[in-house]
């Protein structure tokens, strides 16, 4: 099933509302978990904006928005465990708290 | 058509809003999960199967799995609240620039091509295979690199 080919600012649409969110949640939020939810969201919206720009310019959109998401979850895994060890050591879960990686 | 895609960008709009201000840990998880679904769903509406699959696999399911277990793991804590009118003014400067580009290019939108598997896999191995193996350095880097940060500091703190 496709869209009608007059469709894809609807995509490009989904895509920078995305974008707008995510920078929204990334620059208001101070839990580290939802700045790791806000990047998220941005990566997604740069993913749609790949895969509506793919359906004009060739597979090469399509390729890099897989390298996107393999690159997105192993960001997100480093962040988590990075989460998860200070908040259990430190007790740490608010960015502004966290300088005592500095040596 | 139009209709379903309208029902589509309502729901991830509200997702994504709803995981970004929801207190409660568990729900911004479920909305989270929601958004991710609905993005493997355009993925297949725009003709990528394989890519909404991918999304589904590693998405919806491993990354939200992941911050399942890290949001069981630190507890379910409120945030404190932070003034966001800056937030704000970046968020809707951002999307208004992106709207009026996103009108230009849609002024001249060409027809739909038709990308199969196999061009797809085609066009990966002539261009992006040798792209592999950097991102394999890469991705060992980043995991070599959070585990040097962690046990410098664990040493220091012994």
């Amino acid at each position: 099933m496709t869209f009608t080919n007059e469709s894809m600012f609807w995509f490009l649409l989904v895509a920078i509302s995305l974008l707008a969110i995510g920078i929204y949640g990334l620059l208001s939020k101070k839990s580290i978990l939802k700045m790791i939810i806000s990047i998220e969201i941005i990566v997604n919206g740069a993913n749609v904006g790949l895969a509506a720009f793919a359906t004009q310019h060739g597979a090469d959109g399509v390729i890099l928005a897989f390298f996107a998401i393999a690159l997105a979850a192993l960001e997100v895994a480093v962040g988590l465990t990075l989460l998860i060890i200070l908040a259990r050591k430190y007790g740490i879960t608010f960015p502004e708290k966290l300088n005592n990686l500095r040596w | 058509m139009l209709l379903y895609f309208f029902i589509l960008f309502a729901v991830v709009v509200a997702t994504a809003i709803a995981a970004i201000e929801l207190i409660n840990f568990i729900w911004v998880l479920v909305a989270f999960a929601v958004l991710l679904t609905e993005i493997a769903l355009f993925y297949f509406s725009l003709g990528f199967p394989l890519l909404g699959a991918f999304q589904l696999a590693i998405y919806a399911g491993g990354v939200a799995i992941l911050v399942l277990f890290a949001i069981l793991t630190i507890g379910e804590r409120e945030e404190e609240k932070r003034e966001s009118k800056l937030a704000a003014g970046v968020a809707v400067a951002t999307f208004i620039t992106g709207l009026i580009a996103s009108i230009w290019t849609g002024l001249h939108t060409k027809p739909y091509l038709n990308i199969s598997l196999g061009e797809l896999g085609k066009v990966f191995v002539d261009k992006y295979a040798i792209l592999i193996i950097p991102l394999g350095f890469t991705a060992v880097g980043i995991i070599y690199g959070a585990y040097y940060i962690l046990s410098k500091k664990l040493q220091r703190e012994e």
